[in-house]
């Protein structure tokens, strides 16, 4: 299942960035965690993956992260913005990957450098 | 052992460990068998890459969690700081098969932990990586 319309929606998109809006009514808050919603690390990966398959029209999944660095919380009441560069090489996809603060870019809570198939 | 929850403070759907096993100080082991409902499957029934790595990130959090017991500590919420060195290899497991998860510590300095871990299924490893976490 995509997380896309489940979990977030993608407000505007320009060349540039991609705006996101979490949706906090999502299953997952209830469990992550009871009482405290913190949107987990790894479906941050996901929106970037799902994200960026999206933008350029073909169905991605991840061959190698190299580094990825979770750099604050994401709360469900958080606006996102994503801004991503790719290259391809025979097949391999290198996806690079900032997602901020909608509001300040200086607010990075995800940094991605990873390849992708 | 089977009672994950008194381990880590996550709760379905996003619980990915249904058995931890403590090996050593510094090593552990666990399995995931994913059920049909599982949040990370995707359209075609596979697991989602990202859901391996949840679940690795919660084997470290319940070994974490297991020590601070012992040490008659409560659990207490933790983090992924980053993720390093990691390495996918197809075909993804589907729905009814089951997460093999091996681990180490590779440091740990006040709440900060670095761990490898190599996660396979039916003997073939899927995802290895190393992982921070903060606690």
């Amino acid at each position: 299942m995509t997380q896309l319309n489940a979990l977030y929606t993608i407000v505007k998109q320009n060349q540039n960035a991609m705006y996101l809006h979490l949706k906090k009514e999502h299953p997952v808050y209830q469990g992550h965690f009871p009482g405290n919603p913190i949107t987990p690390g790894v479906l941050t990966l996901q929106m970037v993956r799902e994200c960026v398959s999206n933008a350029i029209g073909k169905n991605l999944r991840y061959h190698t992260i190299k580094k990825c660095r979770f750099l604050g919380l994401v709360k469900p009441e958080n606006d996102l913005k994503l801004t991503f560069s790719t290259t391809e090489t025979n097949g391999i996809v290198t996806v690079n990957a900032l997602l901020s603060n909608a509001e300040n870019d200086d607010d990075v809570r995800l940094e991605l450098e990873s390849e992708m198939l | 052992m089977r009672d994950i929850q008194s381990l880590i403070p996550q709760r379905p759907p996003i619980l990915m460990v249904e058995e931890y096993v403590f090996d050593d100080e510094n090593s552990c082991h666990s399995l995931l068998t994913i059920a049909e409902d599982n949040l990370f499957l995707d359209e075609n029934h596979h697991m989602a890459s990202e859901g391996i790595l949840e679940h690795i990130a919660q084997t470290a959090a319940a070994h974490i969690g297991y020590r601070r017991k012992l040490a008659g500590s409560a659990v207490n919420y933790g983090y992924i700081g980053d993720i390093k060195r990691c390495q996918i290899t197809e075909p993804m497991p589907s729905a009814g098969e089951q997460l093999s998860t091996v681990l180490h510590i590779i440091s740990q300095v006040e709440n900060i932990t670095m761990i490898s871990a190599e996660t396979s299924v039916n003997g073939h490893v899927v995802v290895s990586c190393r992982m921070k976490l903060a606690n």
